[in-house]
């Protein structure tokens, strides 16, 4: 009797040691499911589109060493081109962090790289082009959210009128469709509360196993993701087409609880870390404000906008965010202003700005180390959402950041060295791999 | 330089202050967890196999409360899907006794959770987090008949080297000699004689593990994978997941689907 209940009590005790350790570590936007990088990154990878006229015109995954010291440190030390023009997009790795799994918004096309056997030379090692069929329907696919065993993977639009209705679908680790959770609607709840709206829409997805929840926002379907810029913003039923809900799911279930209203197409999704915050937060592109979702006192969830970001009436068009690992401060850029802005976040119900900086003409995305010592940039939105002439910047550029100021490292022009458009940075270390 | 874990000296003290609390929870919940006298007369597996055999405890996951790091309530089993991930894989495997045996061999006729670790595992939130979880299960099983007659545990070791039949009879000493066993749901302790034997097995399940520099400890992913009694993966689980409520409601998940399935 003593020794089983001597097991118990050991059991329950490990249990509450581990899983407070553990889950408070990881690079600051990644899975809390994965392997971490919490010192130095050794490669950046960069999932690059493939433009007209530049190199051989193909997406591709390009590898730059980042390693200080390193002969070949600021430069791009691999590329490996797919072959064609996908719509490259987003990618993750799996949650043992052995594969990196990138997609195409157009073809549907997902790459998967072993990133483990050569972390410096990631090596193509099976394309999954079934998505489509193999989903019932689901188009475009974005986010790659790593769970064990398995990905979960959120689709932007769908095969019957290519609008923004759409699925979260998951496959195993090794590329085996597994199944498709499609999103809520006004019509097809699904037994979600909805707030005013379900659209049905799908863009980022992220988890809090603590809570067993997980959130997934709205952007838009492929009719608009792959339409010119310029002519999507004269088109007013185009611009009626955008993601307005931000959706609550039972993480273990996968069943949808609740859909909140969130207006102007809310993208990325970032929860806080702390090891008691029950909260997350998410930019809208088109209303340029800071929201926050968050589980109240009485075990409610709910969303609310805490913050504007830069002018929204100028439509500076918030993209990438990328969160403190202390949960105090976030990078936020605009599209339209090639700018980047640091919120303080410690009141997360009052976010204010403290630093900003332009980068560039253009910029999107934005990832820093663990520890915010360095920040990297890159460019590219959309093939067609792209500035165009000389505002076109494309580029990968690395800063310090010392509390203070943004300091640049380095920065590698993407058309002059024949890659293409600069999109989605994930860092590589082969530390991972090894004792 | 890479890191699994961040611990601080504030996680311990508050582990450590939550002991006396947890063992008084534990003291007092005993007497809930433990079958009442002149409940054993048949086994399980055979009282499962009498019809119209009564379930004590329809929700064996609502035994285990909800805490600060599984901060939610449980899902009800069978309001929900495991949908089939991947057939699981097979193996040549040693049992605790040094009698050969296959991983398919153990799933036959069962719903099986499997769990990878080595014994001299270290890290408490890796091996030692996955076996007390498992003896939480173990435990409480002889709740329900129809679990315990059911559902298997498998423990195998990924350190063929150290890990023999007999340090893994010594490591499932307490489950394999408890002396309410035979109400409660088999687990089993098996070993693979070869890391050749081993390797086509961690591959087959994503398992993966590396040798550390101190080369004691082997770096690996905590993961453990429910299995159906078609040999399919159903679900696999990581920190986060690893809550007893989970695994409870997802086996009691597919004994529903299995009465479903038969009903119609």
């Amino acid at each position: 009797m003593i020794i089983r209940m001597l097991s118990l009590l050991s059991a329950m005790t490990l249990a509450l040691l581990v899983q407070t350790v553990h889950l408070t570590a990881d690079e600051t936007c990644q899975s809390p499911y994965m392997p971490k990088i919490t010192g130095q990154e050794q490669f950046v990878y960069v999932w690059t589109l493939g433009m007209e006229g530049v190199g051989d015109e193909s997406d591709k995954l390009v590898t730059v060493d980042v390693r200080p010291g390193s002969k070949t440190y600021g430069k791009v030390i691999n590329s490996h081109s797919v072959g064609g023009r996908h719509e490259a997009h987003h990618a993750g790795f799996t949650a043992d962090r052995r594969y990196l799994w990138a997609g195409g918004l157009d073809t549907n096309n997902i790459y998967i790289y072993d990133v483990h056997t050569d972390p410096s030379k990631p090596k193509l090692e099976k394309t999954i082009t079934t998505f489509v069929a193999d989903t019932g329907g689901a188009v475009g696919p974005h986010t790659f959210y790593a769970l064990p065993g398995r990905m979960m993977i959120t689709a932007l639009s769908n095969d019957k009128d290519n609008g923004g209705r759409t699925a979260l679908v998951e496959y195993s680790n090794d590329g085996k469709f597994v199944a498709t959770h499609w999103m809520p609607t006004d019509k097809d709840p699904r037994g979600a509360k909805i707030d005013k709206v379900a659209d049905g829409y799908g863009y980022d997805v992220r988890a809090l196993p603590r809570k067993n929840v997980m959130l997934s926002s709205s952007f838009t379907g492929w009719s608009n993701y792959m339409m010119d810029f310029g002519q999507m913003l004269k088109d007013a039923e185009a611009m009626k087409r955008f993601g307005q809900t931000v959706t609550l799911w039972d993480l273990h279930t996968r069943q949808p609880k609740q859909v909140f209203h969130v207006p102007g197409a809310p993208l990325e999704i970032r929860w806080a870390w702390g090891d008691n915050s029950n909260y997350a937060f998410t930019s809208t592109a088109l209303t340029s404000k800071l929201w926050l979702i968050e589980e109240d006192d009485k075990g409610q969830w709910k969303a609310s906008a805490v913050a504007d970001i830069g002018d929204p009436s100028k439509i500076p068009l918030p993209v990438d965010i990328s969160i403190s690992a202390d949960d105090k401060t976030m990078w936020i850029n605009t599209f339209m202003e090639g700018k980047t802005r640091l919120f303080d976040i410690s009141d997360p119900h009052a976010p204010k700005q403290i630093y900003e900086k332009k980068i560039g003409n253009q910029v999107n995305m934005v990832s820093q180390s663990w520890d915010g010592g360095r920040v990297y940039f890159t460019t590219s939105l959309l093939a067609n959402w792209d500035k165009k002439g000389d505002d076109n910047d494309q580029f990968l550029k690395a800063y310090t950041w010392d509390g203070k100021e943004l300091k640049e490292q380095f920065a590698i022009d993407f058309v002059k060295e024949g890659l293409g458009r600069a999109h989605l940075m994930r860092f590589g270390s082969s530390e991972l791999y090894t004792g | 330089m890479t890191n699994y874990a961040r611990s601080t000296s504030l996680t311990a003290m508050v582990a450590i202050a939550a002991i006396a609390v947890i063992f008084v929870l534990a003291y007092r919940s005993w007497g809930d967890l433990v079958p009442g006298q002149g409940e054993r007369a048949a086994t399980p597996r055979e009282a499962a196999g009498q019809p119209g055999a009564p379930e004590r405890i329809e929700r064996l996951s609502a035994l285990f409360p909800r805490t600060q790091t599984h901060d939610f309530v449980a899902p009800i089993p069978g309001s929900y899907k495991l949908p089939v991930i991947k057939l699981a894989g097979d193996g040549k495997l040693t049992d605790h006794t040094g009698r050969a045996t296959t991983l398919h061999e153990e799933y036959e006729g069962n719903i099986s959770l499997l769990s990878f670790i080595y014994t001299s595992c270290r890290d408490a939130a890796g091996c030692p987090l996955a076996t007390g979880l498992l003896f939480d299960i173990f435990h409480v099983s002889n709740r329900s008949r129809q679990l315990a007659a059911n559902t298997k545990l498998v423990t195998v070791s990924f350190d063929p080297v150290r890990d023999d039949p007999q340090v893994m009879a010594a490591y499932g000493q307490s489950a394999l000699e408890d002396e309410d066993r035979e109400t409660k749901m088999a687990w089993r302790f098996l070993t693979a004689s070869s890391r050749a034997d081993l390797e086509p097995i961690l591959s087959s399940y994503g398992q993966t593990i590396s040798i550390a520099t101190d080369a004691d400890t082997l770096k690996h992913v905590l993961r453990m994978y429910l299995i159906d009694r078609q040999g399919r993966i159903r679900n696999v689980y990581g920190l986060g997941f690893l809550d007893p409520r989970l695994l409870l409601a997802d086996i009691e998940t597919l004994l529903i689907e299995e009465a479903q399935n038969k009903g119609s």
